[in-house]
């Protein structure tokens, strides 16, 4: 058997799937949450690798290099806002952050 | 030198930025009102400079400009500007004033203009993260507060969700027309009767992507929650140009590389509209806190902008357009009159706070009730405008359930506008607010004057967004 | 520009008047009498003159012989004009407006204490919205005024109104907001659809006569205008807002409300939601006219068992427009003289009622019919005046009223006998009720010695002159008739050449 596009796809598909459901499903810390959002970009870092390779083109592997740092960027500023919120309320429980209900 | 040229603008704002970053960082003493002072005469050297600089498309298609891009810039930089102003009493007041403020939201301006100009999906990657970053800060600016930094956090985590659906849809996108050239995304998708699977997976995440940042419903949680929990200068600020902004770019993507699918995307972005016009007209009812009330307004607002892009057309883009502009300057006034809502240096928030205005200072109660009359879409103000302008699209592309919905929420909504003025009006009591400053005054001032008097004058604003509707629509005559 | 100035004027002294109260509470309502007074000065020449010629020679609307002309451009790119057009019928209902306007400023003169400035300029900009609906001809425009109305006359209601006040005013607001928004709907279609077959996209009144839409659009077109003018009419079953908003209104309100707002829906009907749509309106005149019908029942039953004098005589009016109704769409020229007339009788009737009632309110503190009566032997001059315009409301021969039910009879008897011998029998419990509301107010044995005042001389000479005009419109309304006469050619024959199907015309 040998490895195509198709399973590329799959693999990043199902990471995404596992992100937004860490998300969405975890009721326990922020970092957990943090680490769900790092695997969303890493699904699409995939596709991009694996349809730059199959159409032949670096345009996907160029975004590639674009997104890692950009994604870097992110998290600073992710955890610098955790930490600020970790000062003012002592907690990052997912549940303690319903200060307003939406 | 046509490169420099068109770049001149953004070149010049960036480098701007940087200077007022580093002499924030490397000067002793606290430059943080001069600095405010500065970003607002950039932006104002800015929208010049945008005028001067010519159309183009440089650096093979990364980076764009034309009337479109002019007309949504400009809205941006007013935007921004009005927001820097109203901004300077309110972080006095509450203790927040250090220099990052003006810098970061000249930064986050920087991201919004590539955004409205990105010709490619790696420039409106970047346009979009860098304006992303810079708001997620902004939206935790009072670090001592624990409602601003919570409001951070939760805007940091959607908005990060967001844009990584963003990315994965740009990348299915990529993956299934071959490019991130946006003409070249068209050219691929033209003449396929049906999209593939994937494509339109993209599309849909792209459009979600971007549905987040406009809070379109039903991706609009994050909207009350921010708008109530962040210090209310920011709160203004993000009601305005990242809106425009963020519309700006859905216009150009959904009508430009997205074209020859508008069959397969038109009925979700209806969906969108409809339910952003609901949600922003039942969630509004009931909110005590006039930012909350804002969020979902604003939310509702946006479902009537999303009404010109479901349309699809030229008069669709000329409405929304229209809209947006009327909207960021009704929004202005109205947060103007939210941020001049305090009591001994101490914000407040709650509308039943505004009992006994009128009688007390008539003048505010009458701006702030122009501005909901506005709002509400009541004739001869400026909303009402545009209103119909959104209406009349939606009504030229046989959207009639959609401009039905449309008129039903519209009285669903001028039901709690009305109640704003009501409490102002009807109910004692007495506010007893702090003075307001100067900045405050000219802005709700000048929004109130442009609100009213736009009945008088409407052909500029109509004959503008004209011209940067076809922009968008090369092929049609003007 | 006369017309611009008819405009101008009431908005310019509404701007005069609001900031005058802070010099003396006197001065608005004297700025409010001067603005009035002028406004009257500049409409009532108009038909005298090269006017009378034109009134004499009736000719088809294309050709422009209007009164007077205004045209100014606005939106060009969407094609809409200030386009202000004076013709007979608007006249008529201008002068309605202008004259009754006056009254209610005489009213308010002593009921209203409180911030009288912001008052007078709801007063005047209220007014100002409806002559520009009687004056606009282009259809964004006659929209647009038709909702500036609104925003003034929800002030009045909520701010200077009674117990209930807030709650009617958010009531009247949404519902006239709802329904103008649907006919903005069926205004923007209609553009469009003649834009589709012409392609110029136009709002212009008389360009869009042409386009006449056929068919199930054309019928859904319509029904957004009809809609807007039946819950302003008001007919049952949209009549909901009226009662409430009535009796919490201030009597300058009601009487402004009763006297002019209401009219224009019959202005709407026959200008635009009848001639714009012939073959449309022809369909749904069974609908209408029985909704007319309904309505004159619905409206004389429910008065007759009113205990609130200010809730019956609301009741009342959606009575007597219900007449208006089926005498519009009998589409029967004599019907429509008739409509024209009930509307200014009515406008003249139910306005000096509301000012009775709101004089006996002012002296009783109370609108309760049980609390009152034996009023005559206390207040003869208020309880006789009282007497005689309920009697003109009834439709007693002789007076205004009386006419305009009469001549909308027979015009609906030649189309349809049985609905206008369901109308006729509709004034039964119309007298039923007026007479049961004299005879508990005014007659019997008085509850107590009241220590009140009767009415002075202001209030007497008011309504001597309104007296005096419903007496006037009954014994001679020939003068009214050939006003409106060119008007209803105007509208009433297109009607008649596109609408009446072939199968008719043969029999």
């Amino acid at each position: 058997m040998s490895i195509g596009l198709a399973h590329y796809l799959v693999v990043a598909g199902l990471l995404l799937i596992i992100g937004i459901f860490g998300i969405f499903l975890n009721r326990k810390n922020v970092i957990v949450i943090m680490m769900s959002i790092e695997l969303i970009l890493l699904a699409a870092n995939i596709n991009f690798v694996a349809f730059s390779a199959a159409l032949h083109d670096m345009m996907g592997q160029v975004f590639t290099m674009f997104v890692l740092s950009v994604a870097a960027a992110e998290a600073a500023i992710g955890l610098a806002i955790v930490v600020v919120y970790f000062r003012n309320r002592g907690s990052i429980e997912v549940e303690d952050v319903t200060l307003m209900k939406g | 030198m046509t490169i420099f040229d068109t770049m001149l603008p953004i070149l010049f704002l960036a480098l701007a930025a940087m200077i007022m970053l580093m002499s924030g960082v490397f000067s002793r003493r606290d430059h943080s009102f001069a600095i405010t002072g500065a970003a607002i005469v950039l932006f104002a050297i800015t929208a010049r400079l945008m005028f001067a600089a010519p159309d183009g498309t440089i650096f093979h298609g990364l980076f764009i400009t034309n009337d479109f891009t002019r007309f949504a810039d400009l809205l941006v930089l007013m935007g921004a500007a009005g927001a820097l102003s109203l901004s300077v009493a309110f972080n006095q007041r509450t203790g927040i004033t250090r220099f990052e403020y003006p810098v970061l939201i000249v930064f986050a301006v920087i991201g919004m203009v590539v955004l409205i100009s990105a010709g490619d999906l790696l420039t409106l990657y970047l346009g979009f993260e860098l304006m992303s970053l810079a708001l997620y800060v902004l939206a935790a600016f009072a670090r001592y507060n624990l409602r601003s930094s919570e409001a951070g956090l939760k805007y940091f985590i959607l908005g990060a969700l967001s844009s990584g659906i963003l990315l994965y849809g740009i990348s299915l996108v990529y993956g299934f027309s071959g490019t991130t050239e946006f003409t070249g995304i068209a050219r691929a998708f033209t003449g396929s009767a049906s999209a593939s699977l994937g494509s339109t997976i993209g599309i849909v995440f792209v459009l979600v992507g971007l549905g987040f940042k406009i809070s379109a419903a039903p991706f609009h949680m994050w909207t009350p929650d921010v708008y109530e929990g962040a210090p209310s200068s920011v709160t203004a600020f993000f009601a305005t140009a990242p809106k425009v902004a963020v519309f700006a770019l859905l216009l150009r993507v959904m009508l430009g590389p997205f074209a020859p699918l508008f069959a397969q995307w038109q009925d979700l972005v209806q969906i969108l509209a409809a339910a952003s016009m609901i949600i922003g007209a039942l969630g509004a009812i009931g909110q005590s806190n006039i930012k909350r009330l804002m969020a979902y307004s604003s939310i509702g607002h946006m479902g009537y902008a999303l009404m010109g892009l479901a349309a699809g057309s030229l008069i669709g883009v000329r409405a929304t357009l229209i809209y947006l502009a009327i909207y960021v300057v009704m929004s202005l006034g109205t947060f103007g009159c939210i941020i001049a809502m305090s009591r001994k240096g101490r914000p407040v928030e709650r509308i039943a706070d505004l009992a006994g205005m009128a009688s007390e200072d008539g003048r505010y109660a009458l701006v702030l009730a122009i501005m909901m009359w506005s709002m509400a879409g009541i004739p001869p103000l400026s909303g009402f405008f545009g209103k119909f302008y959104v209406f009349a699209a939606a009504i030229d592309a046989h959207l009639n359930v959609l401009a039905v919905i449309g008129i039903i929420t519209s009285v669903i909504a001028a039901f709690y506008y009305l109640r704003v003025i009501k409490v102002m009006y009807f109910d004692a009591g007495s506010p007893g607010f702090d003075k307001r400053t100067a900045g405050i005054n000219l802005v709700i001032g000048v929004s109130a004057i442009a609100t009213v008097l736009f009945v008088f004058y409407p052909s500029p604003l109509s004959t503008v967004s004209s011209l940067a509707a076809h922009a968008l629509f090369p092929s049609q005559g003007f | 520009m006369i017309l611009a100035w008819l405009l101008i004027i009431p908005l310019l002294g509404g701007l005069l008047a609001w900031p005058a109260d802070r010099i003396t509470p006197m001065l608005p309502r004297a700025i409010s009498l001067a603005t009035l007074l002028l406004e009257l000065g500049l409409i009532l020449p108009l038909v005298h003159g090269s006017g009378a010629a034109i009134l004499s020679a009736p000719s088809p609307i294309t050709s422009g012989r209007w009164l007077a002309t205004f045209d100014a451009s606005w939106i060009p790119t969407l094609g809409i004009s200030i386009r202000l057009d004076l013709d007979g019928l608007s006249w008529l209902l201008i002068v309605l407006t202008t004259i009754i306007g006056l009254f209610a400023v005489i009213v308010s003169w002593r009921e209203i204490d409180h911030s009288t400035g912001f008052f007078h300029a709801n007063l005047l900009w209220s007014l100002a919205g409806s002559i520009g609906v009687f004056l606009a001809l282009d259809l964004f425009l006659f929209f647009f005024f038709w909702e500036v109305m609104l925003v003034p006359m929800y002030f009045i209601i909520a701010i200077w109104g009674h117990e209930h006040r807030r709650r009617a005013a958010i009531k009247f607001f949404l519902f006239t907001q709802g329904s103008g928004l649907l006919m903005l709907l069926s205004i923007l279609a209609l553009a469009f659809l003649h834009q589709r077959q012409t392609g110029v996209l136009t709002f212009d009144y008389v360009t869009l006569l042409a386009s006449q839409p056929t068919g199930r659009l054309g019928t859904l077109i319509m029904l957004g205008f009809f809609i807007a003018f039946l819950v302003k009419l008001p007919s049952f079953p949209v009549h909901i807002w009226l009662p409430d908003t009535h009796t919490e209104a201030p009597t300058a309100g009601s009487v402004i409300l009763a006297s002019i707002l209401l009219k224009t829906a019959g202005y709407g009907l026959m200008r635009f939601a009848v001639p714009l749509f012939t073959a449309a309106a022809h369909h749904i005149a069974p609908i209408a006219m029985a909704l007319g019908t309904i309505s004159i029942f619905y409206g004389a039953i429910l008065a007759y068992g009113q205990s609130d004098l200010k809730k019956l005589v609301a009741y009342s009016s959606i009575s007597h427009m219900g007449f208006v109704l089926i005498g519009i769409y009998s589409f029967n020229a004599l019907a429509w003289q008739g409509a024209v007339i009930l509307m200014i009788a009515h406008g003249v009737s139910t306005g000096a009622l509301f000012i009775t009632v709101g004089s006996i309110q002012h002296r009783l503190h109370t609108r309760d019919l049980t609390r009152m009566g034996g009023l005559w032997t206390d207040l003869p001059r208020l309880s006789s005046f009282g007497t005689f315009f309920v009697v003109a409301s009834m439709g007693l021969p002789g007076l205004g009223n009386f006419v305009g039910e009469f001549l909308i009879l027979r015009g609906v008897y030649a189309v349809s006998p049985t609905i206008a011998i369901l109308a006729a029998i509709g004034l039964i419990p119309a007298a039923l009720y007026s007479l049961i509301a004299i005879q508990r107010a005014f007659h019997g044995e008085a509850n107590a010695k009241r220590g009140t005042h009767d009415f002075g001389t202001r209030e007497t000479a008011m309504m001597l002159a309104l007296g005096a005009a419903v007496i006037w419109l009954g014994i001679d309304p020939q003068p009214v008739l050939k006003i409106a006469a060119p008007s209803i050619a105007v509208l009433l024959p297109i009607t008649h050449a596109a609408a009446i199907p072939a199968t008719r015309r043969g029999t």
